[in-house]
């Protein structure tokens, strides 16, 4: 009987990965549309004449006139290197909230990753480390310990 | 006279904080007895409670011969907007820091007894800090500057000086606008101050131990307490500001990755990190150099985000000035971590001796790395925050990071962090068997799946949504099997509240935290679906006319125009409906609040915030014939909050439950260990 419990848990949890799997399959995602493709370029450049925000955030008028430029640009069939070179242009680089891979904004990247690796490597040094020397004495059980 | 009270408690502060760091460095050396810090604590806690009153007093009486009254505030602003523009702008936001800053010493110098010379250094420390916080009032934030010429409204021209001769504008200019929007601006700041200055006590006893060059935990025992209050109101402090973002900017969001907010972000990161390495150190002896370099940073983290919000170098929804403050916390910034640095390296060889790692798989495993993905997850905000800065320093070429970086680097980060969140705090000490890991994850790894299988079946269609989904059922399932094992025998004698109770009491610490773990999982889902499942309509509306949005029906019946005290308003009056158009949820009224101060209206979104999800709309603009509104739907926003609240409840218990634990009987050891 408990074995029966234990069996259903797991079953319910496979149908649970069936579910999650077949809903996420590429096929079902709706496709990649202009609508999207505006909103994804529309995220990703600043609006120049805001505090900041993107050009799909920033609650302004000049927001919403960029937002529809942009939709038609899409529609007119520009690419999205296009349109980012064309705001650049006009803009200046600044209104890429997205830094580029190579140059300045490859030190975003590639700072986290330095940081990332020497951590890796302190604590796994630590553990070596702790293998080659006698280990300390066992501390007393505490109460919390056991939690 | 205001000005004068004002500016001479400011000076009595300054001359008690130079006071206490001398005296302090003198009782810590054993030069003088503890009692001699005694004097100098009551005069800056004299001052300083002074100095907030008389800015108070100055602000709710009009006196607008005072610069500072005159350019913010006005006598029409409404009385609890004049209570907070006491820290609202500038000058005043550092009287309160200054104010939170003297609290907190007095409530340290009354832990520190006779013969206690450690306490004494970290009170010479908490002076040091006051000397900087209080010469800067006197100096070039001064918030008692007289106004010296003035025109009809507000101040021209000011001097230092309190005796100069005074002019007094017939009314003020007001607050800006965006601070006099919201009640939550009156709240937010000094919640956020409780716990940016609440870490200057860990900080303080940090560099006391290391100017002393104590050994062991003893400056961690006795500051545990404070860097969880520290922490919680920091946490609130965030949430807060969060939330005015979401109900006052009107662009639907609550996060910007601005600037500000990142800095708010930053030092929130590091004493996280830091209050879970001190339990590492506390219980084994580990990580004694490593805790000291993260309070140090945590501070410098405090001042390096207080420069980036006050200094106005960042063009931000936050910077509101700027002036020659910048240039004076750069200096200090230098200062505390040039400093404190210098000071780590001179004493690492007596701190760095640490009994070493037996398992990576182990409670100390966990700890571990959770302390690399904060920090990861720390440099990688500050990176992306003051990159913008350095290019242009270095090569003056403007150029910008924003939602796409942050979003896409802390993604895999907050993925880890919550794996880590879920077996860490089941995974024993020193070695944990992996069979003990496998029995305490076993059931949960069969309910998270469960919660996935339901977000895609609400309509989540992102890889990266579901997986935060599973991860967050996946640690509230742990936690809550863990709780409900542990209880089991408790509940026999005390029955299941009393048993709960009981337990919570008995280790305040670990439960607070699995607390505040439940609360970030539900953060993290409320992030991710609400990002995911968001929809955001821009419509058109004659009067008389109605449009569905996604399960709404909005109608509009007409523009409205009222006249407040400090603003006039101009709204739409709008009825939110079913999708037939016909039964009403409620009536609803974006509105675009005007001030006399600001040629910009602010526009206030309205919303209605539900079960399923909340009905945002804003104003975006329009004429008498038609508006435009922006419409977004957001599934399930109140667990956003939910979870904010219930992160800083956990909190919360951990420091405040540990005062009630006396009480509690102790189990025997045996009994526990058989239990464990």
């Amino acid at each position: 009987m408990a074995d029966l419990r234990r069996w259903s848990g797991w079953a319910l949890a496979g149908i649970a990965v069936a579910v999650m799997v077949i809903g996420l399959l590429p096929g079902t995602a709706p496709p990649v549309d202009d609508a999207a493709r505006a909103e994804a370029l529309a995220s990703n450049l600043r609006c120049p004449f805001c505090s900041g925000e993107s050009i799909a955030e920033a609650p302004a008028q000049v927001a919403r006139d960029l937002e529809a430029f942009i939709v038609e640009k899409v529609a007119e069939g520009w690419t999205d290197d296009e349109i980012y070179s064309f705001f650049e242009a006009r803009y200046g680089e600044r209104v890429r909230l997205d830094p580029p891979l190579s140059g300045w904004g490859a030190l975003l990247w590639l700072g986290p990753l330095i940081v990332l690796g020497a951590g890796v490597a302190a604590v796994v040094g630590r553990r070596r480390r702790a293998g080659t020397e006698p280990t300390a004495p066992a501390p007393t059980v505490t109460r919390t310990e056991a939690t | 006279m205001n000005a004068l009270i004002g500016y001479l408690a400011v000076l009595v502060a300054l001359g008690g904080s130079v006071a206490l760091a001398w005296t302090g460095v003198q009782a810590s050396r054993g030069v003088r007895p503890i009692a001699s810090v005694r004097t100098p604590v009551l005069v800056l806690v004299l001052g300083g409670v002074l100095a907030m009153v008389a800015l108070e007093v100055a602000i709710l009486t009009h006196d607008f011969s005072i610069a500072y009254v005159a350019r913010n505030t006005s006598t029409t602003t409404p009385f609890v907007f004049l209570l907070a523009s006491g820290w609202a702008a500038l000058e005043g936001s550092i009287v309160l820091w200054g104010l939170v800053l003297v609290v907190f010493t007095y409530l340290v110098a009354r832990t520190v007894g006779d013969g206690d010379r450690l306490g004494a250094g970290a009170l010479a420390v908490m002076g040091l800090v006051g000397i900087f916080w209080y010469g800067l009032m006197a100096s070039v934030a001064n918030p008692f500057d007289v106004c010296t010429a003035a025109d009809q409204i507000g101040c021209s021209e000011t001097a230092w000086w309190p005796f100069a001769a005074a002019v007094a504008p017939l009314d003020g200019v007001g607050p800006n606008p965006l601070l006099q929007n919201h009640i939550l601006m009156a709240i937010h700041p000094p919640m956020l101050y409780l716990g940016y200055v609440g870490l200057t006590v860990p900080y303080a006893f940090a560099i006391a131990a290391l100017a002393r060059g104590d050994r062991g935990k003893v400056w961690l025992d006795r500051t545990h307490r404070w860097s969880l209050v520290a922490w919680s109101f920091l946490t609130l402090g965030i949430l807060l500001g969060a939330w005015w973002s979401y109900e006052v900017l009107g662009w639907g969001g609550y996060w910007a990755w601005d600037p500000v907010e990142n800095a708010a972000l930053l030092p929130w990161l590091v004493a996280t990190a830091f209050i879970h390495s001190a339990v590492v150190q506390r219980r084994r002896g580990m990580l004694q150099a490593w805790n000291f370099t993260l309070i140090i940073a945590t501070f410098a983290l405090t001042i390096l985000g207080t420069f980036l919000t006050r200094s106005g170098i960042i063009a931000s929804v936050h910077s509101f000035t700027q002036s020659a403050v910048g240039p004076a916390l750069l200096g200090f910034l230098g200062v505390v971590v040039v400093g404190s640095l210098v000071l780590f390296a001179m004493r690492v060889q007596v701190v760095s001796s640490s009994p070493r790692l037996e398992s990576l798989l182990s409670r100390e495993g966990f700890f571990l790395l959770n302390n690399l993905l904060l920090t990861l997850f720390a440099f990688t905000v500050l990176v992306g925050t003051m990159a913008p800065l350095l290019v242009e320093a270095f090569s003056g070429r403007q150029v910008s990071v924003g939602r796409p970086f942050f979003d896409r680097v802390t993604l895999p980060i907050a993925f880890a962090l919550l794996l880590a969140m879920g077996i860490g705090p089941i995974a024993p000490y020193r070695v944990a068997r992996t069979s003990v890991v496998w029995e305490r994850i076993r059931t949960p790894l069969r309910v998270a799946p469960v919660a996935g299988a339901l977000a895609v079946m609400i309509g989540v269609r992102s890889v990266p949504t579901v997986v935060i989904v599973l991860l967050a059922a996946f640690v509230i399932a742990v936690i809550v099997r863990h709780f409900w094992l542990r209880l089991g025998p408790v509940r026999s004698e005390h029955g299941t509240v009393g048993g709960a109770a009981q337990l919570m009491r008995r280790d305040p610490g670990y439960w607070g935290g699995q607390i505040a773990h439940i609360g970030l999982a539900l953060v993290a889902v409320a992030i991710a679906t609400s990002t995911a499942l968001a929809v955001r309509h821009e419509v058109a509306l004659a009067p008389g006319q109605s449009a569905v949005v996604d399960e709404y029906c909005i109608a509009y019946d007409g523009p409205f125009t009222k006249q407040e005290a400090n603003r006039s308003v101009e709204g739409a009056e709008l009825r939110l409906l079913r999708s037939d158009c016909e039964s009403l949820i409620r009536p609803m009224a974006p509105r675009l609040n005007r001030y006399p101060n600001s040629p910009q209206a602010v526009a206030t979104p309205d919303v209605r915030t539900g079960l399923v999800d909340d009905v945002y709309i804003s104003l975006a603009g329009g004429n008498a014939d038609e508006i435009v509104l922006d419409v977004f739907v957001f599934p399930l926003m109140w667990l956003l909050w939910l979870g904010g609240v219930v992160t800083v409840a956990g909190g919360g218990w951990s420091f405040a439950g540990r005062k009630l634990r006396r009480d509690v009987p102790v189990p025997s050891v045996a009994a526990e260990v058989r239990r464990g």
